[in-house]
């Protein structure tokens, strides 16, 4: 399921075809069909709090564990470890015995795995199940810039996350954007280079 | 059917009379009746925590199923319910989320609680922790902003981590699993006493209902502890002893009226028993004041030597009046009640409140029950229908009875103390795969250990909290060299004034720490933790907090079960957790001259019980050397005393090496059937060699003594058929006591 996102991150650093702009949801995530699964991503995550003074910026690396699970890694501001399963996320840190928590308690990051993992597996309709969706392009330069806007269809989920706007250039996803309901934004950044 | 009437009326009287009495008395089931009163301060920690203490009244649950995280979520909506129910005191489920009196109760007091302040509060370790928050909000987002806010220092999360029952148990989104992560553990801290039960059999319906109410279909509730192990021993005693006397009255009445052909001598002959029944009841609650529910199980199993006063009545009626007869065997009867009257009186004399019960019960309704004999031919029942027996017995072999009993006693005396058993749980009146299921539940929760307590004690309580913290520092050293996991102690939630006020004076006040907390460069804005320096401002004008500060909510509980008010002073409780080796620890604790000392709830309970023993032997040696002395006086014969002691002295001795060899070992239970099976065996001497002299008295009195075996030995056999290994070892002792006497006096008995 996961396996997806991995690859789908190595193609948006991969040298690109020329394309047109996807026209429907179907022709976007056949685009985006997952070919290797070995690579790690680095990820540059920023996160506005009241309590801080500035925009907390969280790095890290992102791949995928030999059980098919999602390792996302942060080193700053603290080394932790995220291990995302199907519902549950297992929390690392050095120094601290592992914790875990049901993807429930934390919509975002449900948001964030079920959007991705129907999107990186191809699965048009899983996500057509799950999420409302939009989809715009328009040409930038020599390329197509595309983004796909998920809202969904949950009411629990709904009633705490906004949207999940994802966007990249061709067959690249580049960036998402998660919007929670209480106005918070977390933007996060995609790349093949620290 | 003119016969009937007298003895069914009568009958009918007395069953009404002690059925009234039975179900108008007030019950009392605590075990710790049969336990002797506590004389040092150690025993009495020893019967509180076996009687009523906190791990009596745990009620362990497991919920098991297929996805953790649903289970997961079983258990808090679980622990929500059950914090609600009535008689119930307190629900741990590892999660604290959802308490937030109680986490807010911890934010206040964690000024006091947490030791080593001067280290939290160094600039690098202040740094550590706001990076540590910040990893926080990386997670948890704007749902940590608050806590984080009023604890940047993260002390509650850590204060409710070490204050968690089961420290060997994983997590699962939050909630308590056991190691293989397939079952949600809670543990429910029961308000009702261990042997209310009646009250906990209610609570435990109350929790497996709101199961029921919330859980997913696949999921299943599996409860176990003390409470649970009380009420499941109780339905199983009741449903037990009614099967198996519904077998045994049935066996009973084949063999009666096999032996005496008529309606009205059966109904006659259950009267002295009745009426035994009603007499004892009478003396012990005029006596006592209540009657203990054990008492009641095993009086009416020692007026068993009652049932066959009737037996000798009829066996030996000829052609003259039922009265003639009742005169006739008063002499053998009479005596024999007296010498049993002798043992009985002796166990009422007991220190422990249960034994003296027993003991009033039995003495009061076998006396009643000989009375209510003599007085049977008022009752004008029929006479038995059967043709006059003559043979008498060829057999006089005392040798036999003589070396038996001679082996048996040396082989006794050759056991030691291994004659005895120690263990107590065979004791309880329980199902004994109850109780491994209630170990594998307790070891999956973790922290389970009941078997050790480690007390302190002090003249005032700020005394009593200072040797515990003295204790704990020992344990900090006991547990680097690995002697032990983990300890509960009092100090945790109530340290001593002196600590307290250390530990706030070692705090910076609000302004330092507002100061602190800004220079660590975090990326906090400043102003982000004034919710935490107004708490700390509070605690600091406030000072250390005292006993009631925990009132209302459920750590008071905990704080109580470890805090006793002694006539002294006062006793603190800390619980050892994953303590593997107890003497090496013990020797630790009294190496370093610690102020406390290390409790084994088992061997305290198996030395108490071993006192005991002893004090009831003795009374039963005097009471044995009384009845010697008795025989002796009434036949005026040594070797007359001597061929009417043997036969019931041989059959005990010979059961007791049976029974111990089978067993593994003696306990009380066995002792009261031995000592029916002497009050027995004394009868069927005594009725033997009193009319030896008559041929035809002769030959009755051996049918009647057939009978007796029959019907009194199959009731106990029936018995022994129990699945509660306490019945079984009753029913089976006196079984095999009554075979043996039964065959001793009929061929043991010298010319």
């Amino acid at each position: 399921m996961i396996s997806g996102l991995l690859t789908l991150i190595l193609i948006a650093a991969a040298t690109t075809t020329d394309a047109g702009a996807p026209e429907n949801l179907d022709e976007l995530l056949s685009s985006l069909a997952p070919e290797d699964d070995r690579t790690e991503l680095h990820f540059v995550e920023r996160r506005s709090s009241p309590l801080l003074s500035e925009p907390l910026v969280v790095t890290g690396r992102i791949w995928r564990n030999l059980h098919g699970h999602l390792v996302r890694q942060t080193l700053e501001p603290r080394e932790t470890k995220h291990t995302l399963s199907s519902n549950m996320v297992i929390i690392e840190r050095p120094g601290h015995s592992s914790r875990n928590y049901s993807l429930g308690h934390i919509p975002e990051l449900a948001v964030l795995y079920h959007g991705l993992s129907a999107l990186l597996t191809g699965d048009a309709d899983a996500l057509r199940e799950r999420f409302k969706h939009e989809l715009t392009g328009k040409e930038c330069g020599e390329e197509c810039c595309w983004r796909l806007t998920l809202k969904p269809r949950d009411e629990a989920l709904a009633a705490q996350v906004e949207s999940l706007s994802l966007s990249g250039k061709d067959d690249r996803l580049e960036r998402f954007v998660l919007a929670l309901s209480d106005g918070e934004k977390i933007e996060t950044e995609l790349s093949r280079q620290p | 059917m003119r016969h009937i009437w007298r003895p069914l009326l009568a009958l009918l009287l007395l069953a009404g009379a002690g059925a009234l009495a039975v179900s108008a008395l007030e019950l009392d089931y605590r075990l710790d009746a049969f336990l002797p009163a506590p004389e040092t301060a150690r025993q009495q920690i020893v019967v509180d925590q076996v009687s009523g203490g906190s791990t009596a009244r745990l009620i362990l649950a497991a919920v098991d199923g297929e996805d953790p995280l649903a289970m997961a979520e079983t258990s808090r909506a679980l622990a929500e319910r059950w914090r609600g129910l009535k008689g119930v005191e307190r629900v741990d489920n590892g999660d604290w989320s959802r308490q937030e009196a109680l986490l807010d109760k911890l934010m206040q007091a964690r000024f006091v609680l947490a030791g080593d302040v001067a280290e939290r509060v160094t600039p690098e370790a202040v740094a550590e922790a706001l990076n540590n928050r910040l990893a926080d909000l990386t997670v948890a987002g704007r749902r940590a902003e608050s806590l984080i806010a009023r604890d940047p220092l993260g002390m509650v999360e850590e204060l409710a981590a070490g204050l968690a029952e089961g420290r060997q148990t994983q997590r699962i989104d939050g909630a308590w699993f056991d190691a293989a992560g397939e079952r949600a553990l809670l543990i429910v801290h029961s308000s009702h006493a261990p042997y209310a039960i009646d009250q906990q059999e209610r609570l435990l319906e109350a929790l497996r209902s709101s199961f029921t109410d919330i859980a997913p279909d696949r999921q299943r509730l599996e409860l176990a502890g003390a409470p649970v192990i009380g009420v499941a021993s109780a339905t199983a005693s009741r449903s037990d002893a009614l099967r198996l006397s519904l077998w045994g009255s049935a066996l009973l009445l084949v063999v009666l009226a096999f032996a005496w052909r008529s309606v009205s001598a059966i109904i006659a002959g259950a009267v002295p028993l009745a009426f035994g029944v009603v007499c004892g009841l009478t003396v012990t609650v005029l006596a006592f004041g209540q009657v203990h529910g054990l008492t009641l199980a095993f009086g009416f199993t020692l007026l068993g030597v009652a049932l066959d006063y009737p037996v000798h009545l009829f066996g030996h009626a000829d052609r003259r009046a039922l009265s003639a007869t009742a005169r006739n065997i008063r002499a053998p009867l009479l005596l024999g009640v007296t010498s049993t009257l002798i043992a009985y009186v002796a166990i009422w004399l007991s220190d422990s409140p249960g034994l003296a019960q027993l003991g009033a019960f039995s003495a009061a309704g076998l006396a009643g029950a000989a009375l209510a004999t003599q007085f049977l031919p008022a009752l004008n029942p029929a006479l038995p229908r059967r043709v006059e027996p003559t043979r008498v017995s060829p057999f006089n072999w005392p040798a036999v009875p003589l070396l038996l009993g001679l082996a048996a006693l040396g082989f006794l005396v050759w056991q030691g103390e291994a004659r005895w058993s120690h263990d107590l749980s065979r004791l309880s009146p329980i199902d004994r795969s109850q109780i491994a299921a209630d170990r594998e539940l307790r070891a999956a929760v973790g922290g389970g250990e009941v078997r050790h307590l480690i007390a302190t004690s002090g003249e005032t309580l700020e005394a009593a909290l200072e040797a515990s913290e003295q204790t704990v520092e020992l344990l900090e050293s006991a547990r680097e060299q690995g002697l032990i996991e983990g300890w509960q102690a009092a100090t945790e939630l109530l340290p001593t004034e002196e600590t307290q006020r250390h530990r706030l004076s070692a705090w910076p006040t609000a302004e330092a720490m507002r100061k602190r907390l800004e220079s660590a460069d975090s990326g906090f804005r400043s102003g982000a933790f004034e919710p935490f320096l107004a708490d700390l401002d509070r605690a600091r004008s406030r000072g250390p907090i005292s006993r009631n500060f925990w009132d209302g909510t459920p750590l008071a509980a905990r704080l109580d079960s470890q805090l006793t008010k002694t006539a002294t002073g006062w006793n603190t409780l800390i619980q050892p957790v994953g303590l593997s080796d107890a003497e090496t620890l013990a020797a630790f604790l009294a190496r370093n001259d610690a102020p406390a000392q290390l409790i084994d709830l088992a061997e305290g309970s198996q030395a108490m019980v071993a006192a005991w023993r002893q004090e009831a032997s003795l009374s039963l040696g005097l009471a044995a050397a009384l009845i010697v002395l008795l025989l002796w006086l009434r036949l005026r014969h040594p070797v007359e005393t001597l061929a009417v002691l043997l036969p019931p002295a041989s059959a005990v001795l010979v059961a007791a090496a049976t029974m111990s060899h089978l067993d593994g070992g003696l306990t009380i239970v066995h002792l009261i059937g031995l000592l029916l099976t002497a009050g027995i065996g004394l009868d069927f001497a005594l009725f033997s060699r009193n009319f030896r002299t008559d041929p035809p008295a002769a030959a009755r009195s051996r049918r009647a003594i057939n009978t007796c075996a029959a019907s009194t030995g199959g009731v106990f056999l029936v018995l022994g058929q129990s699945t509660i290994g306490m019945l079984q070892m009753l029913g089976l002792t006196v079984a095999l006591g009554i075979l043996l006497s039964w065959l001793f006096s009929r061929i043991g008995l010298p010319r």
